[in-house]
C-alpha cells in the first residue's frame, strides 16, 4: 500500500512538470529566439489605408482594380516630386498617383479621357486622373526588326491596332512617318495592348545618340513595364506614355529553349536591366541598355547533402519521381539601392524532401553578381525564427520558413521584407540586425494578406495588398522612429549621437538588446572598456565584447607590467632552483644539510 | 608527592589536549593526503598506466565508493559553476535559465543509463565486472572532465575571441580523456580484448538508446493519461462549479 502511494505521488510530481508548448507570435526576437512582445515597429496609420471603397480613391474603377501586382515610387532627382505607379495584372491598367496616393491629374487634357479596349469592343470612359490602359507605339523609334517581335493583346493573331483598324502591317505602320507626331490623326496612331503586366519601374538612364554613344550629362527618363503575358518589357516615355523601346525574347544561345516572362525588374545607373523572369531558375537576367541578354547573376544554388546522394543511389526511378523535384528556387522580387546593390528575395531552397535552407532568402548582389549581404545579427535574416507547429504549417507539410514577396530599401541601408505567409514586415539594418517586426494577417483592412510589393516613402512604408486590393501606409511608432534615427547615425559613423538615441531606446524598452550594443560601441570608442564590456554583455555581442576585453587586458598588463615581470621571474627562479635541487643526489643533500 | 601528582595530571591534561589537536591535525592531513593520493594521483596514474592502474582499481579494490560519489557531485557542481562563472566569450547563457535540478539530471541520467546499459550488455556477453565495478568506473571516468572543466572555467575568463581554440582544446582533451578512461576501463574490468570491447561499446550505446526510448514512451503515455485526467477535471469544474 505504501509503495503504491509513493508511486502515485511520484507520478503526480512528474505530471506537474509536463511542458505545455504554446504558440509563438511576437514583434521581435531577442538573442535567444524569444519573442519580445513590447516592440511594435510600424503601425498602419488610420488615414493611410487606400482601397477602392475608400473616398480617397473615388476615381478608380473598382472592376478594373482587381489584382494589383506592383507598386513603384519614383522620386524625381531634380524636383524631388514623387510619383507612385500601381499596375493591375487583370485589367493591365497603369495607375499614376501623386505622393499622397491621389490619382494624378493628367497634364494633357486629351489623355484624361482614356479609351480602352476589351475583347474587341471599344468603350469610352472618363476618369479624373491618369489611368493608362494602352501604349502608343510610333514608327519613328521602332525598327522593322523590333516591329516583327512586338506582341500585343490577348490573341496572338492581332498585331498593333489603332482606334479604327486592327492588325496593322509594316507598311501601314510606317505610313504616317512623314506626318509630324503632333498632327497625326487618331487613325494614324498605333497602340499596344499589354497582357498580364506584373512589374513597373522608372529610372533615369544615360541618353545615347543615334549611333549608340552616350551623350555626356544627358539623361533619359524611362518607365519600364514588365509585359509578362506578351513576353516583353515595354520602355515608355513617362510624360505621354508612348513606347520608346521594346525588349523581346532574347535570341542568345544561352537562353535557347526558355521563355522570357519578365516578372519584376530594376535598372542600374548605366541603364542595364536586371530582370526576374518566371520559371528561369538560373538567376537574375542581366540585360544590356539595348535589351540584349548578357548573363545571369546571383544564382540560387541547390546542393544535395551526402545523405541525400546516398539514398538517391538506392531509390528506384518510381521513388525519385514521387519525391518532389529538387530545383533551384526562383527569385520573387528585387530592388536596387543608390550604390547599385540589388536586393532580392526568393523562396527558401529545398534541400531535400523534408527540409529547406532558409538562410539565403534575402540577397544583396553586388555589381559583379556576388551575394554580399551582411548577416551579423543574432540570427540569420530569415523572417520568422520561431514557429507554432499547430495550424500554420500543417497544410504545407514541413515547410516552416517565411515566404517573402517584396523588399524595400531606405536611404541608410535599412531594408524591409514583407512575408506573405503571416503578413509581417521584417525590418533589418545594414548589418543584418532585426530591428522590428510589424503587421499581421487577418480580416481587418489594415492587415496584410497577400502582399505583392513594399516600398519606402521616406520613413513610411507602403504595402500593396492584392487580396484587400489596397495600399496600406505603415508609419513608424515612437520607438521605431528613435531606432531608425540611431541606425542612421550609426550608418553615418556618428557613434556618439547614435549612442544617445540608443539610450532613448533603452528607456523606452529595456529589453531591446540591440541598443546596448550601440551604446557599447560608443563607449569602446571613448576607451571606457569596462563600461563597454558591461553593455556588450547586455547586448549579447561576443566579438565586440572580446575586442573591448582584449584592449582592457592589454592596458592592465601594460600598467602593471613591473609586478607581472617580478612575479614571473620569481616563479621561474623558484622552478629552476627546485629543478637544481632535485638534480642533487639524496646523500649529497644529507651532507649539505648536515644530517647523517 | 601530592604536589607532583597534581603536576603530572596537569601535564597530562595539557598533553591530552595537544595530543587531541595533533590527532585532529594528523587526521585532517591524512584526509587531504587520501584525497591527493586516491582522488587525484590515482586516476592520473590510471590514465597514464591504464593496465597497472586498473589492476589496482579492481583486483586490489583501490576504487572507493565515497570518491566515486564525490566525483559525481563535483561534476554537477562544476556544471552549475560553468553556467555561472564561465567567461562571456564562451558562455552567453542567461543565468535566469539555470535550472539546478535539470543540471543534476543532465549528469545523473546519462550516467545511470550508461551504467545500466553496459551492465545489461556485459552480463549477457560474459563480462567479469559487477554493477558496482561499472558504476565506480563510470564515475571515476568523470575525473578528466572535472579537471578540464575546472581549468576551462578559469581559462575562459582570461581569453579573447581569437583564443577560444585554447578553451576548446582543454575541454576536448578532458572529453577525450574521459572516453579513453571509460573504454580502457571496460576492457580491464570485463577482461575483454580490444575488438570485443569496441563491439560492447557499440552494443552499450544501442542499449542506452533502447532504454531512453522505453522511458520516453512511458513518459509520453503517462503524459497522455495525465492530460486526460486534467481534461476530465476541467470539464467537471467548468460544468458544476
Amino acid at each position: 500500500m505504501k509503495k503504491i502511494f509513493y508511486f502515485l505521488s511520484a507520478l503526480l510530481l512528474l505530471g506537474s512538470t509536463v511542458l505545455i508548448v504554446e504558440a509563438k507570435g511576437g514583434y521581435t526576437y531577442d538573442h535567444a529566439k524569444k519573442a519580445i512582445h513590447s516592440t511594435v515597429g510600424m503601425s498602419a496609420s488610420k488615414d493611410g489605408i487606400y482601397t477602392i471603397t475608400s473616398n480617397a480613391w473615388e476615381g478608380i474603377p473598382a472592376d478594373q482594380f482587381t489584382s494589383p501586382e506592383d507598386l513603384f515610387i519614383f522620386k524625381h532627382p531634380v524636383t524631388g516630386e514623387e510619383t507612385i505607379y500601381i499596375i493591375d495584372s487583370t485589367s493591365n491598367y497603369l495607375y499614376v498617383f501623386d505622393s499622397t496616393l491621389k490619382l494624378k491629374q493628367g497634364s494633357d487634357e486629351s489623355r484624361r479621357t482614356r479609351r480602352y479596349r476589351l475583347k474587341g469592343e471599344t468603350v469610352d470612359r472618363f476618369y479624373e486622373g491618369e489611368i493608362i490602359t494602352r501604349y502608343e507605339i510610333r514608327p519613328d523609334t521602332i525598327t522593322q526588326d523590333e516591329y516583327e517581335k512586338v506582341k500585343t493583346g490577348t490573341d496572338t493573331g492581332n498585331k498593333l491596332f489603332s482606334n479604327t483598324t486592327d492588325g496593322v502591317d509594316w507598311l501601314t505602320f510606317t505610313a504616317p512617318l512623314q506626318t509630324p507626331v503632333e498632327s497625326r490623326a487618331d487613325s494614324q496612331r498605333w497602340y499596344i495592348q499589354p497582357k498580364n503586366i506584373s512589374g513597373v519601374y522608372r529610372a533615369l538612364r544615360p541618353l545615347r545618340d543615334e549611333g549608340g554613344f552616350i551623350i555626356e550629362g544627358e539623361y533619359q527618363d524611362v518607365l519600364y513595364i514588365c509585359d509578362k503575358g506578351n513576353n516583353q518589357i515595354l520602355l515608355l516615355d513617362p510624360v505621354d506614355y508612348h513606347i520608346i523601346q521594346v525588349v523581346s525574347q532574347p535570341t542568345s544561345i544561352v537562353f535557347e529553349g526558355k521563355t522570357f516572362s519578365p516578372l519584376k525588374m530594376v535598372t542600374d545607373s548605366t541603364g542595364r536591366m536586371f530582370v526576374i523572369s518566371e520559371s528561369v531558375y538560373e538567376g537574375i537576367m542581366q540585360m544590356s541598355y539595348f535589351g540584349e541578354f548578357m548573363s545571369y547573376i546571383g544564382v540560387n544554388y541547390t546542393t544535395l547533402t551526402a545523405w541525400d546522394k546516398f539514398w538517391r543511389n538506392f531509390s528506384t526511378e518510381e521513388q525519385l519521381k514521387k519525391q518532389s523535384a529538387i530545383v533551384n528556387t526562383e527569385f520573387r522580387n528585387l530592388a536596387i539601392d543608390d550604390s547599385g546593390f540589388i536586393y532580392t528575395v526568393s523562396r527558401a531552397i529545398k534541400v531535400s524532401t523534408y527540409s529547406e535552407d532558409p538562410n539565403n532568402m534575402i540577397k544583396k548582389i553586388n555589381p559583379s553578381g556576388k551575394d554580399t549581404l551582411v548577416k551579423n545579427g543574432y540570427h540569420m535574416p530569415i523572417g520568422d525564427i520561431a514557429f507554432s507547429l499547430a495550424g500554420s504549417s500543417a497544410s504545407d507539410g514541413i515547410s516552416i520558413s517565411s515566404r517573402f514577396a517584396g523588399i524595400a530599401i531606405n536611404d541608410y541601408g535599412v531594408y524591409t521584407v514583407v512575408d506573405e505567409k503571416k503578413g509581417r514586415l521584417f525590418t533589418y539594418d545594414d548589418e543584418g540586425n532585426l530591428l522590428y517586426i510589424s503587421g499581421n494577417s487577418g480580416p481587418e483592412l489594415n492587415n496584410i494578406n497577400s502582399p505583392t510589393a513594399v516600398r519606402y516613402q521616406g520613413e513610411d512604408i507602403l504595402v500593396l495588398d492584392k487580396y484587400n486590393k489596397a495600399v496600406i501606409r505603415f508609419e513608424p511608432t515612437d520607438i521605431a522612429r528613435i531606432i531608425n534615427k540611431a541606425v542612421e547615425y550609426q550608418y553615418n559613423g556618428q557613434l556618439a549621437e547614435a549612442a544617445e538615441e540608443w539610450k532613448n531606446v533603452v528607456s523606452e524598452n529595456p529589453n531591446y538588446e540591440l541598443a546596448y550594443i550601440g551604446i557599447g560601441k560608443s563607449l569602446l570608442n571613448e576607451n571606457r572598456y569596462q563600461d563597454a564590456m558591461a553593455n556588450f554583455r547586455l547586448g549579447f555581442e561576443t566579438s565586440y565584447y572580446s575586442n573591448a576585453y582584449q584592449r582592457y587586458r592589454d592596458r592592465e598588463i601594460k600598467l602593471n607590467f613591473t609586478s607581472f615581470a617580478v612575479l614571473a621571474i620569481g616563479a621561474a627562479l623558484i622552478l629552476v632552483a627546485r629543478g637544481k635541487i632535485a638534480e642533487i643526489p639524496r646523500k649529497d643533500i644529507k651532507r649539505i644539510v648536515g644530517e647523517d | 608527592m601530592e604536589n607532583r601528582e597534581v603536576m603530572t595530571t596537569e601535564v597530562s591534561k595539557k598533553e591530552k589536549f595537544f595530543s587531541i589537536v595533533k590527532l585532529v591535525i594528523s587526521e585532517i592531513a591524512q584526509f587531504f593526503k587520501f584525497l591527493w593520493n586516491e582522488g587525484i594521483k590515482f586516476p592520473t596514474y590510471i590514465l597514464f598506466q591504464p593496465f597497472k592502474g586498473f589492476d589496482e582499481f579492481k583486483r586490489y579494490k583501490r576504487a572507493k565508493m565515497s570518491l566515486a560519489i564525490t566525483y559525481i557531485v563535483l561534476y554537477i557542481l562544476l556544471s552549475i559553476m560553468d553556467f555561472h562563472y564561465s567567461g562571456f566569450i564562451v558562455n552567453q547563457r542567461d543565468i535566469t535559465e539555470l535550472n539546478t535540478l535539470a543540471e543534476i539530471a543532465y549528469v545523473i541520467v546519462p550516467l545511470a543509463v550508461l551504467v545500466v546499459a553496459n551492465w545489461s550488455v556485459t552480463t549477457l556477453f560474459d563480462g567479469k565486472g559487477t554493477m558496482k565495478d561499472i558504476f565506480l568506473l563510470t564515475s571515476y571516468a568523470l575525473f578528466p572532465m572535472i579537471v578540464a572543466k575546472f581549468f576551462g572555467i578559469f581559462v575562459s575568463n582570461i581569453i579573447v575571441e581569437k583564443e577560444v581554440g585554447l578553451y576548446h582544446l582543454i575541454m576536448g582533451i578532458g572529453t577525450f580523456g574521459s572516453v579513453y578512461f571509460l573504454f580502457v576501463g571496460w576492457m580491464a574490468i570485463h577482461e575483454y580484448g580490444l575488438l570485443k570491447c569496441v563491439l560492447m561499446a557499440v552494443f552499450t550505446l544501442v542499449a542506452a538508446i533502447v532504454i531512453l526510448f522505453a522511458v520516453l514512451l512511458l513518459f509520453d503515455l503517462y503524459r497522455k493519461i495525465f492530460s486526460f485526467a486534467y481534461t476530465v477535471y476541467r470539464e467537471i469544474t467548468l460544468r458544476y462549479f
